[in-house]
């Protein structure tokens, strides 16, 4: 396992090169970058920033004035927030899809069953960001407000307390409302899914004839295999997870790394989007890395060499 | 998103009918606002206005704010040397020589910074000598230049300037009465003697280390959140009444990024200002009543929009084409302005036909009709055009529903010279049946308004049996595209501040904004018109007032008669406040959103 991690660790280290690189190269052939000035070629720039990167820093921001890129991207709060933001939502949408996956795969076509795959496919055509505009107009209609921001007005400037704590929670609440409703449904469709696929196999059938009971054949033989492919789908999903709360920060006016990331890319801020995204492209490494060992450790059948 | 021409944005602001005036005011201390100044009488201090910001600002630099956003917060935290419709600001008087080449300004006395340092030549002598006319500091200096030199900007005592120009310059006078911001030597000599004045005031600079002389201060800058600035206590000016201003407390600017919940937020009272859509004209006037909104008229405004046909396009054929004025005037009769400025402004918007107020807004020209003919209807008109495109021989000869670049229209004489230019002879060029009339306008995508434009115009130019497209690209493709003269048609917008210079760089031959006709630069088929051009920019420069007048109508003139872009329209801004709510509101169009700023005061306390 120790060789495989190193070789894996290897391989997304080169993969954030090619990545980083390539980012870098599209930018800076966009006309009107702001970096295109510089009249050295793409390759020693992207040396000059690789070397910025090994030193520590991510560079500085063109587009603001020679702002370091860690203040652009991750400043004023913003990856505390998107931390919170994605790991909430991640709890949030998987804890409520996959029982619902499996509820829906256990009363396969009954009405309940109709009723969550009726529901998640209404979800599923909904893009988030129409969710994010649906729900601002729903605020609006309702007295409250439509972009809330981090904090209300009246709590912005105090230190923390009680009353500011719950305030920042009511605000992250439409967030989270938007990440899930846009999020649920893949996962409920997958879980479903995957659990009745599994509910066909032949050592369900055994378990069975063995005179198990339902219960411990559907929760304890099918459901534990059932789940497996859900863990790879973790790391795959968190692009999908990007995409939501970045609407969701849009519209709800809540500054995250995802949003500052987005704000650079019509500026061409090439040294912003180069880090944006080898910290993006990081991240969803990590997270295929960490689903892949957390495979194996789930299913002994599963050996990486 | 409009706003965003940032290169060729060359200025945006207003400068007022003055040049001429010889003395703008009194010396004062403290100033008092003339009562009419304030349309709604003096106001009562304290309270808060909240305006949305709707993206991040990248700079709180003002040499360097370029960007929406950041000119927002910068216009409030600075004062400029003149002010508009001839207020004075931080020069109380000033004389000029009788030759016109020099000018001494009497500066207001007793002023302080918004950290309390006092304001004096110094800083005048600072701000012009080391940062705008420096080298190294990226700011539009070029416009200052007068026969390849800087004017002399020195210090005659602490509190008078003298200003000298090698020659005759109007320009200058003009340039000093824009929106000049004067900055603190104290804080700045030392970034500026670094070399560090580019990446000074950035977004994460503490607020306490911005220092101006303008009405407000920041107070605070949450990243992507707000900004929060509060009344600068050492600010000079008062109403008739005594009181010091600005009469609010804070100015709350959050970031709201999308247009509709903007909208919302002011439908929902969380904002008391706005600058909406003319969709949103609406919803806004159902909710607040038809006093909600105000227009700002296009006679305050100073943009022009349009399309511009590359007279250097690669094609020989398309070239020779793009480069005959009657085919340029068809294209002008076909531009439906009034249906673009219905779809893409619902009516917020002026037909215009030249450069118009961009250019002369300063000289107190008027705009000239499109076509030569005051009457609307002849604007638009396809009949017209599609007899001009006839007579020019361009025909649909094998009949295939395009028509062709045909060998009668080749054989013109004027197509023969612009044929000549590129050493190519007609038969170096493809058969007529195979040189269709085809070409693309490069458009922005994304903006509603520019994509209707583009849509429009290229459904006109199908009925006239020419294959158009719209092509829209990145707002930063299209510009880079525009100035590196790979296009064949594209759009553009371009603020000009009332003076003739700041966009001379567009319309004069040897201009580096030249770009629909580059090679004008190398005096190579330099049309007699544009010639005449030429001698108008360079004596404008000069003249008095009534000369630069005459000589810039004289430019509309031709430039309508010559078309050298199908200018189309200028866009009415519009804002929206409760005005039972805010009093002393006087927006100017194309500015900063909070002109005079420290005027306004909430009626609701």
């Amino acid at each position: 396992m120790g060789a495989y991690l190193l070789r894996r660790s290897s391989y997304m280290l080169l993969v954030l090169l090619i990545v980083s690189f390539l980012a870098f190269a599209v930018v800076q052939l966009q006309p009107g970058s702001c970096g295109t000035a510089n009249a050295t070629s793409i390759g020693a720039q992207y040396a000059r920033w690789l070397g910025q990167v090994l030193q520590g820093s991510l560079g500085t921001s063109c587009a603001n004035f020679g702002t370091p890129v860690t203040d652009i991207l991750l400043g004023g709060g913003a990856w505390s927030r998107s931390l919170i933001l994605a790991v909430t939502a991640f709890f949030l949408s998987w804890g409520i899809g996959v029982p619902l996956g499996l509820y829906a795969a256990l009363r396969r076509n009954k009405p309940s069953d109709h009723l969550i795959r009726l529901l998640s496919t209404f979800s599923l055509a909904l893009p988030p960001f129409l969710i994010a505009l649906f729900l601002a107009l729903l605020l609006y209609m309702w007295g409250l407000s439509p972009s809330g921001g981090v904090f209300s007005r009246e709590y912005m400037d105090l230190p923390w307390n009680g009353a500011k704590f719950v305030d920042g929670a009511l605000h992250l609440l439409p967030l989270l409302l938007i990440v899930v409703l846009a999020q649920w449904p893949m996962i409920t469709r997958y879980m479903r899914a995957s659990l009745l696929d599994t509910l066909n196999q032949p050592f369900v059938q055994v378990a069975r004839a063995k005179g198990l009971g339902e219960r411990q054949v559907n929760y304890k033989h099918a459901l534990r295999n059932a789940l497996h492919p859900l863990i790879g789908l973790i790391g795959f999903w968190l692009p999908n997870l990007f995409e939501s709360t970045l609407a969701a920060a849009y519209v709800m006016n809540y500054p995250t790394v995802e949003l500052n990331l987005w704000n650079a890319i019509p500026a061409l801020d090439h040294d912003v989007i180069a880090a944006g995204i080898v910290l993006f492209g990081g991240i969803l490494m990590v997270g295929n890395l960490l689903a892949d060992v957390a495979l194996a450790w789930a299913d002994p059948r599963v050996r990486y060499e | 998103m409009i706003q965003n021409f940032q290169k060729l944005v060359l200025l945006v602001v207003a400068v007022g009918a003055l040049v001429g005036s010889h003395t703008l005011g009194v010396s004062a201390q403290p100033y008092q606002v003339p009562p009419q100044d304030l349309r709604d009488g003096p106001g009562t201090r304290g309270g808060s206005l909240t305006l949305d910001l709707a993206s991040e600002p990248r700079t709180f630099n003002p040499v360097l704010a370029q960007q929406e956003s950041s000119r927002a917060i910068t216009s409030l935290l600075h004062e400029p040397l003149f002010g508009d419709n001839g207020q004075p600001t931080l020069v109380a008087q000033f004389d000029r020589t009788v030759d016109n080449t020099g000018w001494t300004l009497f500066l207001r006395e007793g002023l302080l910074f918004s950290d309390g340092k006092p304001f004096t030549c110094a800083d005048v002598d600072f701000t012009f000598n080391r940062v705008l006319f420096n080298p190294d500091v990226a700011s539009a200096k070029d416009v200052w230049r007068i026969e390849g030199q800087f004017p002399k900007v020195e210090c005659v005592d602490d509190f008078t300037v003298k200003i000298t120009t090698p020659a005759l310059a109007s320009v200058v006078f003009s340039q000093l009465l824009t929106y000049q911001v004067i900055l603190p030597r104290h804080v700045l000599a030392e970034t500026v003697a670094n070399g560090d004045f580019n990446t000074t005031w950035g977004i994460t600079t503490p607020p306490e280390k911005l220092v101006g002389l303008g009405p407000f201060r920041l107070k605070k800058y949450d990243p992507g959140q707000r900004a929060l600035l509060e009344r600068n206590p050492h600010y000079w000016k008062v109403d008739a009444e005594g009181t010091q201003l600005p009469y609010l407390d804070q100015v709350i600017m959050p970031i709201v990024r999308d247009d509709s919940v903007r909208v919302l937020r002011f439908l929902n009272s969380e904002t008391e200002l706005l600058r909406p859509r003319p969709e949103d004209r609406g919803p806004i006037v159902n909710k607040f009543g038809p006093g909600s909104v105000e227009v700002l008229q296009q006679a305050r405004t100073t943009d022009s929009r349009g399309f511009v046909f590359n007279q250097d396009v690669q094609d020989p054929a398309l070239r020779a084409v793009f480069r005959s004025v009657d085919f340029r005037q068809a294209m002008n009769r076909a531009a439906d302005r009034d249906g673009m400025i219905s779809l893409g402004f619902l009516g917020f918007a002026d037909p215009r036909c030249g450069p118009g107020i961009a250019l002369i807004f300063a000289l107190g020209s008027q705009d000239v009709p499109c076509n030569g003919d005051t009457s609307k209807e002849e604007l638009f008109n396809v009949d017209r055009a599609a007899g001009i495109l006839d007579d020019l021989g361009l025909t649909d000869v094998d009949g295939d529903g395009t028509r062709n670049i045909t060998d009668v229209f080749l054989n013109r004489p004027e197509t023969q010279q612009a044929l000549a230019s590129l050493n190519v002879t007609l038969n170096d060029l493809p058969a007529e049946q195979d040189r269709e009339l085809d070409f693309a306008i490069l458009t922005v995508q994304g903006s509603k308004s520019m994509t209707t434009d583009a849509e429009i115009y290229a459904a006109t130019l199908r009925s006239l049996d020419l294959n158009v497209r719209p092509n829209p690209v990145a707002e930063s493709t299209l510009v880079a595209k525009l100035q590196s003269g790979e296009y064949q048609v594209g759009r553009f917008n371009f603020i000009g501040n009332g003076d003739p210079s700041i966009i001379a760089d567009i319309f004069v031959s040897s201009g580096r904004q030249h770009f629909w006709k580059p090679s004008d630069a190398q005096g190579q088929d330099v049309p007699a018109w544009q010639q005449r051009v030429d001698q108008l920019f360079a004596m404008q420069k000069a003249g008095s007032g009534e000369e630069r007048q005459a000589w810039m109508n004289e430019f509309q003139e031709l430039a309508a008669k010559n078309v050298p872009m199908v200018f189309l329209y200028g866009v009415n801004d519009i804002f929206a406040f409760r005005k039972e709510q805010i009093g002393n509101f006087s927006g100017i169009a194309g500015q900063a959103i909070l002109t005079h700023a420290e005027y306004l005061f909430r009626k609701d306390l």
